[in-house]
């Protein structure tokens, strides 16, 4: 497939980069096993940076790689990124996993990322029915803090209101506490412990996860009940407040779980308690890092 | 046995599926649910999603579950109670039937079972293997991740499967290879008919885009090539190959429990996980994911072959469809064929 104009911007910045010195690597997306696919790659020589390419299979987060060990050692490091996956990168500056200074920010305008099992179908078209729900809801197609911009030649995402993005939400809100316990009890039956979800989060960056520590043994190991309900739980509360809804646990995931209703649901009441999403602003404290007296704290009784 | 060979019809193979639902038979099939296809328990044969290629996960599970009670204990006063966790599947797959899987699939079985009976006679597996009854139909249409041709076996291979059902037309063949499939077959023998082995279609000649041999002879002599480390940096170690995979048979032998009550158990494993070759020194001598994945490729392409004469790998192609990362095991097998 030809180069596209995305493609050319993006080879240039990364060449230039590589060229001068600012950084000793590139991450970002190449063609993938398929037509429809687009996987990492990691570009260190100038001469390879005609490998780079970007399109609305472009799914991965890319971020993941920066809590890398193999990776870090780069040091200086330029980095693809879709509006979604960048708020991922703030967080880990946040956070201190990361310094402003060791990354150059190549900010990709992304108007939807066609979801994978379809594009593997065979759908080519960016649509509000083929598109993952987190690009419905999406307020950063144009990355909220770049050293490069390209702009995008895809058409906008039309939204006629009709595909309610997350309704299972909703849904659930009205459950009674039994039949939400029901309902996750079955989806978590399917859990296999793979914690691919784990390895697929930018943000779970750990270096060694609960899951490992066995002394106490503070999750079952097992992939039955209670130990499936006890990771999955522990993943979700050490993401709130922290997830920046890029859902590649989700994508991830080999049983389908749908990672992102929980991943979501916590965004939405950490905004609604607390008036924070995570993310947006690298000079922001992380929710749960601060405290101030103004905070929520009817449930201390 | 010998193998032996029968027709049934469309209609007749709806009814064989319905009819063992009904005598009480757990038939595990490719079915729709969760916006993809897994391998399920069906009520009925219009369950059964017979169009896919291959279900997202692979049943191994029916032979390997993902976690396995070894024994149990409970203590009371002085009084230690155990119970061998054998007694819990004794009989365990009797009336389990995996019906409309694929000859990858199948050959899975008895690849595993080498490791199985290897040393120790694992009898947690075998009890489940010897009773499951594999009802396998043969491809037609393999993806491009597929490459079961190149690892010794083909869309129409036979191996594995108690019967391979062969479409052609309105009907289907039934090569039946052993005791299992047999007596199927002549308790719902009304349905079937019987035929020679020349009445049923030559298998095609499906072609190899590699030599698995080739690969293998790059492993023998590559083990620190830059290959694994430059191409496995973009692998998260999220383990989602190893969990998919039919034949990738690791287990963690895990205690859980209390003074009063608890068990030993075996959960899936993977060598994906850094910490799955951590020394309590903290030394690991697969430090990165390069490592981990090279290790993958060796045990399925050179060690595992060299001990037991089979590769660990059936070619079904889940590792590369379901890799978040687009890692493809049958493009990384044929440039490591190429180099050699």
């Amino acid at each position: 497939m030809a180069n596209t104009k995305t493609d050319e911007k993006l080879q240039k910045i990364a060449k230039d980069l590589l060229e001068s010195g600012e950084v000793n690597l590139i991450i970002g997306y190449t063609k993938g096993s398929n037509p429809q696919r687009m996987r990492p790659v990691f570009i260190t020589k100038p001469e390879e940076v005609e490998k780079l390419s970007f399109s609305h299979n472009a799914v991965q987060d890319l971020a993941v790689f920066l809590k890398k060990q193999e990776v870090k050692k780069y040091g200086k490091i330029g980095i693809t990124v879709k509006g979604c996956d960048e708020k991922a990168v703030n967080s880990l500056i946040q956070e201190y996993q990361l310094s402003r200074d060791n990354i150059k920010i190549i900010g990709m305008q992304c108007n939807g990322v066609i979801k994978q099992n379809l594009a593997d179908k065979g759908e080519t078209k960016v649509s509000e029915t083929t598109v993952y729900d987190k690009c419905l809801i999406c307020q950063e197609h144009t990355p909220v803090l770049y050293d490069f911009l390209i702009e995008t030649e895809e058409p906008e995402l039309s939204l006629s209101g009709n595909v309610k993005p997350y309704a299972d939400i909703e849904k659930l809100d009205e459950l009674s506490t039994e039949e939400k316990n029901a309902y996750w009890a079955k989806e978590f039956d399917k859990c296999i412990k793979c914690y691919a979800c784990r390895q697929a989060c930018p943000l779970c960056f750990c270096s060694r996860c609960i899951v490992e520590k066995n002394m106490p043994q503070w999750i079952d190991t097992n992939s039955e009940e209670p130990g499936n309900a006890q990771w999955n739980m522990i993943r979700a509360y050490h993401l709130s407040g922290r997830c920046i809804g890029c859902g590649e646990c989700e994508r991830a995931c080999p049983v389908n779980i749908p990672l992102m209703l929980i991943n979501e649901k916590m965004a939405r009441d950490v905004y609604n308690l607390f008036g924070y999403k995570s993310g947006l602003d690298i000079n922001a404290k992380p929710v749960f890092g601060v405290f101030s007296e103004n905070d929520f704290n009817d449930f201390i009784k | 046995m010998e193998e032996k060979y029968f027709e049934i019809s469309s209609e007749n193979l709806k009814k064989f599926v319905d009819g063992m639902v009904t005598d009480n038979y757990e038939v595990i099939a490719p079915t729709d649910k969760d916006g993809d296809t897994f391998y399920g328990k069906i009520s009925k044969f219009e369950e059964a999603n017979l169009d896919i290629l291959l279900p997202k996960m692979s049943y191994k599970e029916y032979l390997l579950p993902k976690t396995e009670t070894i024994f149990e204990y409970s203590i009371s006063g002085v009084d230690t109670d155990i119970k061998d966790g054998l007694q819990n599947i004794a009989g365990a797959n009797e009336k389990r039937v995996i019906f409309g899987g694929r000859p990858c699939d199948a050959g899975a079985g008895p690849i595993m079972e080498k490791v199985f009976n290897w040393d120790y006679k694992d009898e947690f597996f075998n009890e489940r293997f010897k009773n499951l009854t594999i009802i396998s139909i043969a491809c037609e249409k393999p993806d491009n991740y597929c490459f079961c041709t190149e690892m010794q076996l083909s869309p129409e291979s036979s191996y594995g499967s108690d019967i391979l059902l062969k479409k052609s037309g309105d009907k289907y063949f039934a090569i039946v290879t052993g005791e299992k499939g047999l007596n199927l077959v002549k308790k719902y023998s009304d349905l079937f008919t019987e035929t020679t082995k020349d009445k049923v279609p030559a298998d095609k000649d499906w072609k190899k885009i590699f030599e698995i041999e080739k690969t293998k002879s790059f492993l023998d002599k590559n083990f620190e090539h830059n290959y694994f480390q430059e191409r496995f940096l973009s692998c998260i170690g999220c383990g989602v190959c190893t969990y998919t995979c039919p034949t990738c048979h690791c287990f963690d032998i895990q205690d859980e429990g209390n003074l009063k009550e608890g068990r030993r158990i075996r959960n899936w494993d993977s060598c994906q996980f850094g910490i799955f070759t951590l020394h309590t020194s903290g030394h690991n001598p697969r430090v990165t994911q390069g490592d981990r994945y090279r290790q993958r490729l060796m045990h399925k392409f050179k060690i595992y072959s060299e001990k037991f004469d089979k590769y660990l790998c059936v070619g079904c192609g889940r590792c590369s469809r379901n890799c978040p990362e687009d890692i493809d095991i049958k493009e990384v097998a044929k440039n490591l064929a190429e180099m050699a």
